[in-house]
């Protein structure tokens, strides 16, 4: 008993590590279990989780929606579903030798809840002769983390022997920024070496927000979720409200959220009224007012425009797809 | 009055104007299948309001998108939600979600079906 529980808090403190170091796209595998430990490895999960996403996130907002997304491991795999090449990245990612990977199946590499369903697509491979399809799995590391990924598998046939092969190519996201950041860093240490005593003001984000601008934008974020019904007040009265000044306001909530006030005030708006739309019977009017809405004309337009068809038309497509 | 449904992932009755989700053992929720879920659950809103009594026991695990899809679209026709949760897991779950995805509805996780039933009687 005591042997499972300290290997449990080894793979806890293990991904600790992971995370400590900037790798969160690992997770615990779950146990049967039930207990105090298996609550904290539910909770280290989906941290890691909000910390990937919120990463990736911040990239989207600095960037202006560009995303990079590099190929973060490939394997090419031979008619039985052995391993025959694998890249570097994936090896260290994995945390086995490349020795180990080639040659063995592609199984070894997945975790055992995800076997079924390569299973079913290794079968659906089998049989085509030209194959392109994505599935997410869970890989297993040689230190039993999991990690979640989505595989795009391609099948060929090599031009001259005619061998049957799969290609396996797994993305991970990340941004330009984070690139253009890390090669800005590298810079700037190198410069800071080389003459000491020279300030770089330039380099300074133009405004830096505390923990606490952070805690306040958060919290107008949420009245303005609770609140659609309501009319926002002017954003100078608004960030009054919340205890912050006007221009921190707009420029904190872009940065944390990707977008203005006001339009993420649209999008919660409109994305409730679809919603409304398609499940209630509470008429269409009545839902442009319950969203906030003052006219019908430009809850019409606004919603058109956003989802590209009139609110009617989404009533009547979910009443006839009802019966 | 009592009308139920199942699917897969839960079961859903409503008694005495208020509803009842129970999830099934193990299951582990990703954004199709809260989706589906929340198809499932409006369907026997009949369009109106409801409390909400949502027993979590026997979750497994919900991913971060499904996580957001249930405190936002999720909410559409709820007056107020009561988790039931008894296992650390459980409570951890409804923590985390209260916590980090913060449902526009007033929501609360009780250890007793009474005491859940109680909070929801003020909305009903």
């Amino acid at each position: 008993m005591d042997a499972v529980i300290s290997q449990r808090m080894e793979l806890i403190n293990q991904m600790l590590l992971e995370m400590a170091s900037g790798n969160f796209f690992y997770r615990i595998e779950r146990s049967t279990e039930n207990d105090e430990l298996e609550a904290l490895v539910v909770t280290l999960n989906m941290l890691a989780e909000e910390i990937q996403d919120t990463i990736i996130h911040q990239g989207f907002t600095n960037t202006e929606k560009t995303i990079l997304d590099i190929v973060q491991m490939s394997f090419i795999l031979d008619s039985e579903g052995r391993i025959q090449m694998v890249n570097q990245q994936a090896c260290s990612v994995l945390s086995y030798l490349y020795e180990d990977i080639i040659g063995a199946n592609f199984e070894v590499l997945i975790a055992k809840s995800s076997i079924p369903k390569w299973k079913k697509t290794w079968k659906q491979i089998r049989k085509k002769a030209f194959f392109d399809t994505a599935i997410a799995l869970k890989f297993k590391s040689k230190g039993n983390l999991l990690i979640p990924k989505n595989l795009y598998i391609t099948t060929f046939n090599e031009s001259n022997t005619k061998y049957r092969k799969t290609l396996i190519a797994v993305v991970h996201r990340s941004s330009f920024q984070k690139q253009l950041d890390a090669s800005l860093k590298e810079r700037v240490i190198k410069d800071s070496k080389s003459s000491v005593n020279s300030k770089n003001k330039t380099l300074k984000p133009k405004l830096r927000l505390s923990f606490e601008d952070i805690r306040k934008i958060r919290e107008g974020h949420d009245i303005i979720i609770n609140n659609l019904n309501k009319e926002l007040p002017s954003l100078r009265d608004f960030a009054l409200q919340i205890g912050t000044n006007e221009f921190k306001l707009k420029y904190g909530f872009k940065e944390l959220y990707g977008t203005t006030v006001h339009r993420f005030l649209m999008q919660e708006r409109l994305r409730k009224a679809q919603m409304m739309i398609q499940y209630s019977d509470v008429s269409l009017k009545s839902i442009a007012y319950r969203v906030g809405f003052k006219s019908i004309p430009h809850f019409s337009r606004s919603f058109k425009k956003r989802y590209g068809y009139a609110p009617s038309a989404l009533r009547n497509n979910s009443i006839s797809t009802d019966k | 009055m009592s009308i139920v449904l199942e699917n897969e992932y839960a079961t859903y009755k409503v008694v005495n104007g208020i509803l009842y989700v129970t999830y099934r053992k193990d299951v582990i929720l990703d954004l199709p299948a809260a989706v589906y879920i929340v198809k499932d659950r409006l369907s026997i809103h009949e369009g109106l309001f409801l409390p909400v009594l949502c027993d979590i026991r026997q979750i497994k695990e919900i991913n971060k998108a499904a996580r957001v899809y249930l405190a936002i679209e999720g909410s559409t026709l709820i007056k107020a939600v009561a988790f039931i949760v008894e296992s650390p897991v459980s409570e951890m779950l409804s923590k985390f979600y209260l916590r980090t995805s913060k449902p526009p509805v007033p929501t609360e996780a009780f250890t007793s079906i009474e005491q859940a039933l109680n909070f929801l009687k003020q909305y009903k």
